[in-house]
């Protein structure tokens, strides 16, 4: 799957100040990204996965440019994006909201949001942006009639696909996806999914697919990465991924999802003990060890660092690590 | 939402369309006084000093048998003109500056915040005194003192506004697409915020009326010969125990101005706000 | 399934709401469903469907705009919950039917410590001393898996994480030990592992307390995990009703069928395209005259068009539809399992 990397990501930290009371007497740091590699490959659609403040939501913004790495670098297309002009970046790369009520702007006519991106960057004339808007409505499964009309008039799934629009507007090839799908309805999730889908195949466009809802990301990656308080845990190809997971966090994250059929009620599940640790003040060694099922002493001294394992995914967990060396001798 | 949309999302509300229609007379008259007020409102008529209602002087006449109807008239050309000048000048310097301080955040927002928060701190009607004493005493400049007081809280009303805004989804949509500063201000952040404004512009407004008539009566304002509400209070207030009738009628002018203004006010807020859907 | 008896029966629901210059919307047309003792009901639909006004009419803690038709009933211990005085409501509230809420901060006092707001709500209804209030308090958020319960106790809501508040939240909710648990959309906000925690403490605790459960929710996976029956609704119709494993196993109502198909399975490997129910809900001002889901059905016929299909029992299951999806099946054989 992994042809030329598009999109590279290396030691990628993104550090918030936190003030201390009202005199800021000493400073300390929230470590919403701490230190992450990753490779999005062109065409490809990788899954970003990991519960509420893993940082998973900053990675994105920092892809786009919303945000500054504190440190590390995203390189795309081979060129360091921290050299680039940013104003530049918008052809090529896009992004598509969780929230469609925020996405888009209450005053601006729906014709108006999707042409924003062409008009910024002066992409043909008035009237060839006009046809340009309503081709894209109608790609994303609107009428071109609907560009006349104020976003407040649109449900949720509508807004979504007007968002789509916007995003794909100057056609470029990586669209960060942050949780596109989690603030809709059930039977909508599938309809947006499927187009987030079917743009891909026509376009060959990449996605970086951010969602705490596996069963989605699963359904529209190709690999997944998992994140755990700022850092990747384990990256996988979706298929072995799922089939068998090799970091403790995947596993329980996986056994924990609730499944819709009640024959596997009382299968056996790895129910996580207490909460997620403050990204303030990670544990020590590895981050995962104030609540593994499989914690032993070396945890909580050594930080485990992400490596490939023999079939080709990478994980970080000691664990892991052991296995992998034992491997050769074996064979 | 389109202003046809708003338009009629404001008509819908009664009170408000009401006041509307009454802010929107007095401007007129105001505009219009030489041509519609009955009497040159200077001209004394001693045969008819301090006369009661009647069908030649509807609002009767004052100590010197001026109309009070006519006077009332020219007054509001004093208030209407208080009110422009003192909403123009926080709007041409408060609102670009708090968006700015809003938008850029950083030094310039901390420096400029603490500076407004210095000019709030000082009574407005005392700021009001100072800047007239300094400038001179007469109408124009008792409008710039009020403007200048206004100035901060607007201000803050378009740094507060922006904050919010600058953080939605659609502002972050644009510069993705690689949007500016002028641009995301231009496009998303002024048009949103703009709602709120036009409402505290109209509750300050009326605000001023009242401030501009305080000044006059304190003798800080409008100087005689210029005829205004705050004025012909002051006059009536010294023959108070004589005629107690002479200070209703600009009195009752002031109340209903203020009262229109607000509830427009209040009837905007409404019509503005599409999360407001119903009204 | 052995017969129990039953708690809560809901009996021609139908709740509107209207507005002056405003078409008057239905919410909730026709809701028929009970809950028996000790069982989880689930209450499934997508936003709008008319499942937390239904939930709030039990409580009526509906908006006081939204009126219901007068032959609404809801049965609970041989009363009219609708028509119960707001005294008598308030009493019953908490002590024999309690509600959790997708945003424990919409329950718990921001401003007083949570083992304030625990004992005040048992002296209220249960007249204990402060004492073995506290002891209860403590009691009941040890159960609910908070370590260290006597200083927990002695915290402020915004102290706490989500997923603890949503303890809290439980363990408040059933501190009066009522019959009746109303919970909407509990694990909602959660994150997954978190939710796995609170899911498996409210079952854990529905058992021990024989407490009976309405779980609203949105979630297949997590109806799947944790009801006995559950009741689909759309566009403000109970469409479905059936036993979990029978529903899962064969949805009747194409509504049903197209929520289950639409949901990403985690087995297998295929990559196979999930289908989508096409088109949006209707909105409640502008219904269709037949069934409710016309628009978006694929089993529709001409008489989905114009005659609306009532909840009927369709082989001891109940289904609102005039082509339920029962393949294999003849047209006579469809009639007499339609009886």
């Amino acid at each position: 799957m992994m042809n030329e990397p598009l999109l590279e990501i290396s030691g990628l930290k993104k550090y918030y100040p936190k003030k201390d009371g009202l005199f800021q007497g000493k400073k300390s740091w929230i470590k919403a990204v701490d230190g992450m590699d990753l490779t999005i490959g062109k065409g490809e659609t990788l899954g970003l996965v990991g519960e509420s403040g893993c940082g998973k939501s900053t990675t994105g913004r920092m892809i786009v440019g919303l945000e500054d790495p504190t440190e590390g670098t995203v390189s795309f297309k081979g060129n360091d994006l921290s050299r680039v002009d940013k104003r530049e970046l918008g052809k090529q790369m896009q992004m598509i909201f969780q929230d469609p009520f925020s996405s888009l702007n209450p005053r601006m006519k729906v014709s108006d949001v999707i042409a924003e991106p062409l008009r910024l960057h002066k992409d043909g004339s008035r009237a060839e942006q006009q046809r340009r808007v309503d081709e894209l409505l109608e790609r994303v499964g609107l009428r071109s009639e609907h560009g006349r009309r104020y976003p407040s008039e649109f449900s949720g799934g509508q807004r979504q696909r007007i968002g789509i629009a916007r995003a794909i507007a100057l056609s470029p090839s990586l669209i960060v996806c942050d949780e596109p799908v989690s603030a809709l309805d059930v039977s909508i999730q599938a309809q947006v999914l499927n187009l987030l889908k079917d743009l891909q195949k026509e376009l060959g466009v990449s996605y970086l697919f951010i969602a705490h809802g596996i069963q989605a990301v699963k359904y529209i990656s190709d690999r997944i990465a998992v994140m755990y308080l700022g850092k990747v845990v384990e990256v996988a190809s979706k298929d072995e991924l799922f089939r068998n997971p090799k970091h403790p966090y995947t596993e329980s994250l996986l056994s924990a999802v609730p499944r819709p059929d009640p024959k596997l009620r009382g299968r056996d599940r790895i129910i996580l003990k207490g909460d997620l640790p403050s990204p303030e003040n990670p544990p020590s060694g590895c981050r995962f060890h104030t609540r593994c099922p499989k914690v032993m002493d070396v945890c909580k001294q050594v930080e485990p660092s992400l490596q490939v394992t023999r079939d080709g995914t990478y994980a970080a967990c000691h664990l892991v690590s052991e296995a992998e060396m034992k491997q050769p001798q074996e064979a | 939402m389109t202003g046809k949309e708003m338009l009629r999302r404001f008509m819908r509300q009664r009170a408000a369309f009401i006041s509307g229609i009454f802010v929107v007379l007095l401007i007129v008259v105001a505009l219009f006084a030489p041509w519609l007020a009955p009497y040159p409102p200077d001209l004394p008529n001693y045969d008819r000093v301090m006369a009661g209602p009647s069908l030649a002087h509807w609002l009767g006449t004052d100590e010197l048998g001026r109309d009070v109807l006519s006077r009332l008239m020219y007054g509001a050309q004093a208030g209407i003109q208080a009110a422009l000048i003192a909403i123009i000048i926080p709007l041409v310097i408060g609102v670009p500056l708090g968006i700015l301080s809003g938008y850029l955040g950083g030094v310039f927002d901390e420096v400029f915040m603490r500076i407004v928060d210095g000019i709030l701190a000082i009574p407005a009607i005392l700021l009001a005194l100072g800047i007239t004493a300094a400038l001179g005493v007469n109408l124009w400049n008792a409008m710039i003192a009020i403007g200048i007081v206004f100035t901060p809280q607007f201000a803050r009303l378009a740094r507060s506004q922006t904050l919010q805004i600058r953080s939605e989804a659609y502002v972050y949509a644009a510069k993705v697409s690689g949007a500016g500063a002028f641009w995301t201000m231009g496009r998303h952040i002024i048009p949103n915020i703009s709602p709120p404004i036009i409402v505290q512009s109209s509750f300050n407004m009326s605000f001023a009326i009242l401030v501009e008539a305080s000044l006059s009566f304190l003798g800080l304002g409008a100087q005689s010969p210029q005829i205004s509400w705050g004025g012909m209070i002051q006059q009536a207030y010294s023959l108070m125990y004589m005629n107690p009738w002479l200070i209703l009628a600009p009195g009752v002018a002031i109340m209903l101005t203020m009262l229109a203004g607000n509830i427009m006010g209040d009837g905007l807020r409404v019509a503005l706000d599409p999360k407001l859907k119903k009204v | 399934m052995s017969k129990r008896e039953t708690l809560l029966e809901i009996n021609n629901l139908r709740a509107f709401a209207e507005k002056t210059g405003e078409p008057r919307s239905q919410l909730v047309n026709s809701v028929n469903f009970r809950i028996d003792k000790g069982e989880i009901v689930a209450l499934v639909g997508e936003s709008g469907c008319g499942k937390s006004v239904t939930a709030l009419s039990i409580l009526g803690l509906n908006a006081a705009s939204i009126e219901y038709e007068s032959e609404s009933e809801i049965r609970f211990h041989d009363e009219n919950l609708l028509q119960l005085s707001d005294r008598k409501l308030r009493k019953l509230r908490g002590n024999d039917i309690s509600m959790i809420f997708q945003d424990p901060m919409f329950s718990l006092n921001p401003l007083k410590k949570i083992g304030k707001q625990m004992t005040e709500a048992l002296l209220q209804h249960k007249a204990a001393d402060v004492r073995t209030a506290r002891q209860d308090a403590e009691k009941m958020i040890e159960r609910v898996g908070i370590t260290d319960p006597k200083r927990q106790l002695d915290n402020y809501p915004y102290q706490l994480s989500g997923g603890m508040r949503q303890r809290v939240m439980i363990a408040m909710a059933l501190l009066c030990k009522p019959e009746l648990l109303i919970a909407d959309e509990p694990t909602t906000a959660l994150d997954v592992t978190i939710q796995a925690q609170i899911l498996e403490i409210m079952k854990d605790l529905q058992q021990e307390l024989d407490v009976s459960i309405l779980l609203i929710t949105h979630d297949l996976g997590v109806v799947a995990e944790m009801a006995d029956r559950v009741v689909v609704m759309y566009s403000g119709q109970v469409v479905e009703e059936a036993d979990v494993y029978a529903l899962f196993e064969q949805p009747l109502h194409p509504y049903t069928n197209g929520l289950l198909t639409s949901v990403p399975t985690l087995e297998g490997e295929s990559d196979e395209r999930i289908s989508a129910i096409r088109g949006t809900v209707p909105s409640p001002q502008e219904l269709p005259k037949g069934c409710n889901f016309y628009d978006r059905c694929t089993r529709r016929t001409d008489r989905c068009k114009k005659e609306e299909p009532l909840l009927t029992n369709h082989g001891g299951r109940n289904v609102a539809c005039w082509h339920p999806v029962v393949e294999g099946v003849k047209d006579d054989e469809r009639t007499a399992i339609r009886n």
